[in-house]
């Protein structure tokens, strides 16, 4: 008889060890919640992330932190599923101890927990979301990467205007980012005179694109433009090698540059034309420092993504600085942010907390990322 | 009393009183929002568990789809909330309505598969599903999920923070459990269980198998449905990863380890697995690893569960039936 | 000639669907059994064909054996500890442990290998002219190596004495067993084998499309389930012809409406089939090869 009453202990127990876990307030290190994919399909990612973010935070912490403290990064797996980060950004904003949060990946997710942020008020920085409905959603979103509103007209320019080519095919992924990202290229190129000849996406998991760039081959296109991540873009350089389509540029937004796409891609990349914010042959210094110190501690070349990651952690710690510990100063002084010198450009925040970037035009040639000369 | 054989009633009222009593005021005790969230969820999965184990559990039915009327119920909600401004009160009766549509829909052709076909013919409408979700972007908005979901509200008041969701959840679960209690005591329900004991003997005194099963899975999909809502308006956002295969999986792990055929299965396996993932957070890289054990040493060790009726899923094969304890009070008139 | 280019990818991918439908129909024909760990199994051993490939350099047909053996011995492990100690318990428990295991394997190997595409190196990346018409080499491999292996089983099962066996034991087991068969040893080859055409699959993927990632089993062992149902599920050439089918029909849906409705093809059949001939196209009649 007492099974059921001994259950409803187990169970209450059980609630009450969570609170019990409840933080004890310490006064010396500043929090920093992260909020990001360790594991799951963007685990790599988020890796880039936690390298460079490690990476700043040693040369912050070395130089004294913030005024004596330093600063400590919390890392909370999401996978970016957006169920995730909305229980972490509960975790969050009830842990005391973290004065403002860096995250999520992708939009998708920064906007599941968009509105417990913004109920509890507390910064929520996203190094990747590039959803232009993220950062205007709440008065505690901010997003550095800028969006595919900027960068739609920039890569429309690049194909229609510089490389001349009008007729274009479009194959995107079929998530938040691929299809805003193909929205925005779509009406620019449009607006600038090209002609879309076909228009077909693929799902994250997809590996197979021989269906569909057989299609895209029957359109006859000059151009194709490919909203993916670097990931899928090597298989599609492959395949479209394998299936003897050579007669056709391919180009892709500032999400394909990254060392692994040579590395994956190999020969098969040459030729593409791409965008950066972040390109680590910039002579700048503040570059320069980052490139180096990364490849020394990682051995490995730095991706816009890591280079994202440590302009947040910066611009983040630069904000501490400014304004203290509390979350509302915290957001006012972010808000205020005028020509932070980042390694992927100046960083200003707009009136919607968005940053406009300025990019590059790349172009593969030997299985390396060059500038390529604008007229 | 076996933990299995445990309904609510009248009767045993001073059993599950104090329980819920301490329910009631916990979170007056524990005010931490991230708490409560768990709580929350752990609600939801009650619901959802419970539901599962309608067709599972109680009827035998082995649905592997469940996932998908979740999903129905969910998207139902939010379309009808956030395009037609239909209020909370009338977004949760009709996700479920909906869902259980759908499951009509789906029971009707394929409910005469027995075993693995019908498993794999759930299976199949489940994938088919979450990619018409996927695609049908005019009306799902596709892989950019719907956000913007209103709160649940009740005549313009709306619940702002996990404190009052949990009492609202809470009231759902309390009714849901309720009412499967009340169907698990009837009529009905002995159907259910006689079909799963042996359909051939229960269709040879005259009972419609077919019409029962099909109102085991309506029943199963509406309780689904009705979740889906909540989710809709608790979350706020939702997109159609939430409802892959994979979901499908924890729910039926969650009812094979708390145990199917009892009301209390459900909810034990919910809550357990519900928080255990949020307490050992640190380890949530192995927790498919963690999942997929406690799944093998379930069916190996104890494969009715910590609740659950015993010989459902038997590993000893047929000749145990003859052994399974009487799953029924009363004695058969 | 667009039509005969969709038609080529569809006849490979086919045949990839194909090799992971046999083992199902030789799984389900000889212990009347399900698995749902079978995708994992092919992600297994196109993770050993990438590391023979991509690590250690060595030839593709080398790969393609290091893929099998790996495949062979997984599945060793998976009958013992899913199938044979649950042998009288029906179905249903067993496929339980199957969807267990393929959770833990899915998750060992995001741990082990990390959860990003590990890139296979291209072969055969030519193409030649056929009726006017460009074809990949490596589609005409693929093809080739497929068919290959379909003709060994088919001599296995019909030529030597334990494939004699596993026909007898796919009649009628009680009746093998009182003449004498090792069930046991009859059951355990079967899923081994079978476990190794899904290997051979995963490799052949890995190749084609350069790639291999742990969660690739999800897709490919649930099509070819409704590749193994379309033909029957105790029938290699129905699960043969399943297999092409799904695979022309998916390409031809990606031509002709929207590439994002591709995966539908495969479970609407598995839906459609269950729900009007549940005994498959080729039926339980024609039992075995």
């Amino acid at each position: 008889m007492g099974k059921e009453k001994i259950a409803g202990i187990v169970v209450l127990s059980f609630l009450f060890l969570l609170f019990g876990g409840a933080p004890v307030c310490s006064k010396e290190p500043i929090h920093i919640g992260v909020s990001g994919p360790l594991t799951g399909t963007y685990a790599e990612y988020g890796q880039n992330w936690k390298k460079a973010m490690d990476l700043g935070l040693e040369w912050i912490n070395a130089a004294g932190g913030v005024k004596g403290r330093p600063i400590e990064l919390i890392y909370t797996d999401t996978k970016s599923d957006p169920k995730e980060s909305a229980a972490v950004a509960h975790k969050y904003t009830t842990d005391k101890r973290i004065v403002s949060t860096i995250g999520d990946f992708t939009s998708t997710a920064c906007m599941a927990a968009q509105p417990i942020y913004d109920r509890a008020g507390m910064v929520q920085l996203s190094p990747t979301a590039s959803h232009p409905k993220f950062a205007p959603g709440s008065i505690w979103s901010f997003g550095i990467i800028g969006t595919q509103a900027g960068e739609g007209p920039f890569m429309a320019r690049y194909a229609v205007k510089q490389l001349g080519k009008k007729r274009i095919a479009v194959l995107y992924i079929n998530n938040d980012w691929g299809i805003v990202t193909k929205d925005f290229f779509i009406k620019a190129a449009k607006e600038m005179g090209a002609e879309i000849l076909a228009v077909e996406a693929f799902f994250e998991a997809d590996k197979d694109f021989t269906g569909v760039l057989t299609k895209l081959r029957g359109v006859k296109p000059e151009l194709l433009y490919i909203p993916a991540m670097y990931n899928e873009m090597s298989l599609i350089a492959k395949q479209k090698e394998k299936l003897g389509w050579m007669d056709v540029l391919v180009m892709g937004p500032g999400s394909l540059y990254s060392p692994k796409l040579l590395e994956i891609g190999g020969a098969s990349v040459n030729g593409l034309y791409t965008s950066a914010v972040f390109f680590p042959k910039d002579p700048r210094p503040e570059v320069q420092k980052f490139v180096k110190g990364f490849e020394d501690k990682y051995k490995a070349s730095p991706n816009m993504f890591a280079a994202i990651a440590y302009d947040g952690i910066n611009i983040m710690t630069e904000v501490l600085r400014k304004a203290g510990t509390d979350r509302k100063a915290i957001r006012d002084e972010l808000a205020k942010t005028k020509d932070f010198p980042g390694v992927t450009g100046k960083i200003t925040f707009t009136e919607q907390r968005d940053v406009l970037k300025d990019y590059r035009h790349l172009v593969i040639k030997n299985q390396e990322f060059t500038l390529f000369e604008t007229k | 009393m076996a933990l299995y054989n445990f309904i609510p009633r009248r009767s045993n009222l001073k059993l599950w009183l104090p329980v819920l009593g301490s329910l009631l005021i916990f979170p007056i005790f524990v005010r931490n929002e991230y708490i409560l969230n768990t709580a929350v969820f752990a609600g939801i999965y009650v619901i959802l568990v419970s539901s599962l184990n309608i067709t599972n559990g109680y009827t035998g039915l082995f649905s592997f789809g469940h996932a998908a009327f979740y999903g129905i119920g969910a998207y139902t909600a939010a379309i009808l909330a956030t395009r037609f401004n239909f209020p909370f009160l009338l977004t949760l009766p009709l996700a479920g309505i909906v869902a259980a549509i759908f499951g009509a829909a789906i029971a009707l052709p394929t409910l005469r598969l027995k075993g693995i076909f019908l498993a794999l013919v759930t299976i199949g409408f489940q994938q088919i599903t979450f990619l018409v979700i996927m695609n049908w972007i005019g009306l799902t908005r596709g892989p950019m999920g719907i956000p913007g979901i209103p709160p649940a509200s009740f005549f313009g008041y709306e619940l702002k923070s996990n404190f009052e969701y949990y009492y609202l959840i809470l009231f759902l679960v309390v009714g849901v459990l309720f009412l499967i209690s009340r169907i698990v005591d009837s009529r009905v329900g002995r159907t259910f269980v006689a079909i799963r004991e042996d359909e051939l003997a229960a269709q040879s005194i005259s009972i419609n198998t077919f019409r029962a099963k099909v109102l085991s899975f309506v029943l199963a999909t509406f309780f689904a449905g009705i979740a889906g809502a909540f989710f809709a308006h608790h979350a706020r956002f939702i997109s159609a990863d939430s409802f892959r295969l994979e979901e499908t999986f924890h729910i039926l792990t969650m009812l094979i380890v708390g145990g199917m055929g009892s009301i209390l299965g459900p909810v034990i396996g919910a809550v357990f697995l519900v928080i255990l993932p949020e307490v050992f957070r640190s380890l949530a890289e192995y927790r498919g690893i963690v999942y997929g054990l406690i799944m093998i040493a379930a069916i190996l060790f104890r494969p009715e569960g910590i609740a659950g009726v015993p010989g459902i899923i038997s590993t000893r094969g047929i000749l145990s039936r003859a052994e399974r304890p009487q799953v029924a009070e009363e004695p058969a008139p | 000639m667009l039509i005969l280019g969709q038609l080529i990818n569809g006849l490979t991918q086919g045949s990839i669907y194909a090799l992971i439908a046999i083992g199902f129909v030789i799984i389900f024909g000889t212990m009347n059994l399900v698995t749902f760990a079978h995708g994992e199994v092919y992600m297994i051993g196109a993770f050993m064909g990438y590391f023979a490939l991509s690590v250690l350099h060595l030839p593709w047909y080398v790969a393609l054996m290091m893929g099998m053996g790996a495949a062979w011995v997984l599945g060793f492990f998976i009958e013992k500890v899913a199938f044979r100690p649950l042998r009288a318990a029906g179905h249903m428990p067993p496929l339980l442990i199957t969807i267990g295991l393929s959770i833990i394997l899915k998750d060992l190997a995001m741990l082990l290998f990390g959860a990003e595409n590990r890139p296979v190196p291209s072969i055969y990346g030519e193409t030649i002219e056929i009726a006017g018409f460009q074809v990949s080499l490596l589609q005409l491999l693929i093809l080739g190596i497929a068919g290959l292996l379909i003709i060994v089983l088919r001599i296995l099962i019909q030529g030597t004495k334990i494939g004699r066996a596993m026909r007898a034991t796919a009649q009628d087991h009680e009746a093998a067993y009182a003449m004498g068969v090792n069930v046991n040893r009859v059951f355990s080859v079967s899923f081994c084998l079978a476990s190794c055409l899904g290997g051979a699959a995963g490799v052949m993927v890995g190749i084609y499309y350069n790639a291999v990632y742990p969660v690739m089993g999800d897709t490919a062992g649930l099509k070819g389930f409704a590749a193994c149902i379309f033909g029957g599920l105790t029938s290699i050439p129905g699960a043969i012809l399943g297999g092409l089918i799904i695979g022309v029909v998916e390409n031809l849906t990606v031509q002709f409406i929207a590439s994002g409705y591709r995966d539908i093809v495969a479970f609407l059949v598995l839906v459609i089939v269950l729900v009007f001939r549940p005994q498959g196209i080729l039926g339980k009649k024609i039992r075995a090869v």
